[in-house]
């Protein structure tokens, strides 16, 4: 038995135990996407421009900076729950980014409306903006969605806990 | 006598072989298909830091099935990207 959890391990990760489903804390806001996965957020943030079919929501700083952004897309490309790690990190380096660190995965994650796997990681993006990120593709029933929460490194300690608020109460 | 002494060594050195074989099995049957590419170029053009405002999500564009995939139109081509402005990547698979 030791031996066939040491080999599960990878699965599921306690960088995710906080993960528990959970419905939005009251006076959070929220955005609805066509496909009918909603994104929930702290009120104090700001709907953010993004892909038509997609919502994003944010926190920025008085300079304009990001302090914590949020994201929910349907599934786009050829991503699955099984290959999500690893998908997201290559994906993210396709994109451009730099010094991509996968930090925790894990698959099997609960989520309200659905189940899926999260990745953890961290990236520089062309213009030299360092981002930490918890991104996790979500299957429901009918769909698949894809949520990222995002904050720069200095701001994950103080900003991380709403992101990971926010993935609780996501509805898939 | 030597040979009797070994074989209940041998014989869990086996088991713990099959042993460790299963949960190999076990943990692989999570991963039922390919790391499939996304398909689709970009060279973006625009460094700037990801513009806020308060567009709401179109209601066209979207996938409804998870065995549909919808293809969001990449690199600013009616896209807002975040990622493809230099701000946090988005959740889109595509580049």
């Amino acid at each position: 038995m030791t031996v066939a959890a040491a080999a599960c391990g990878g699965v599921r990760d306690s960088a995710f135990a906080w993960l528990v489903p959970t419905p939005a804390p009251p006076g959070w806001a929220t955005a609805s996407i066509p496909s009918g996965a909603r994104l929930a957020y702290p009120s104090a943030w700001r709907r953010l421009v993004s892909d038509r079919g997609a919502a994003s929501a944010g926190l920025t700083a008085a300079d304009g900076r990001l302090l914590g952004y949020l994201n929910i897309t349907p599934r786009q490309g050829g991503e699955t729950v099984a290959d999500w790690p690893s998908f997201r990190i290559a994906h993210n380096a396709r994109e451009g980014d730099r010094d991509v660190r996968r930090l925790a995965a894990a698959k099997g994650l609960r989520f309200r409306g659905g189940s899926g796997s999260c990745v953890k990681d961290s990236y520089t993006t062309r213009i030299g903006a360092r981002y930490v990120e918890i991104a996790c593709l979500v299957a429901a029933s009918t769909r698949a969605t894809v949520i990222v929460a995002a904050a720069p490194p200095a701001a994950w300690s103080r900003e991380s806990r709403v992101l990971e608020r926010a993935i609780m109460a996501f509805r898939a | 006598m030597r040979r009797s002494i070994n074989r209940p060594a041998r014989l869990a050195a086996i088991c713990l072989v099959v042993l460790v074989a299963l949960a190999a099995a076990a943990c692989g049957s999570n991963s039922s298909s390919a790391n499939t590419a996304p398909s689709g170029s970009s060279s973006p053009s625009s460094q700037s830091a990801p513009s806020s405002g308060g567009a709401a999500p179109s209601t066209s564009g979207s996938s409804t099935s998870s065995s549909s995939v919808s293809g969001i139109p990449q690199n600013n081509g009616g896209d807002q990207d975040a990622d493809n402005n230099g701000g946090p990547s988005d959740g889109d698979g595509n580049l």
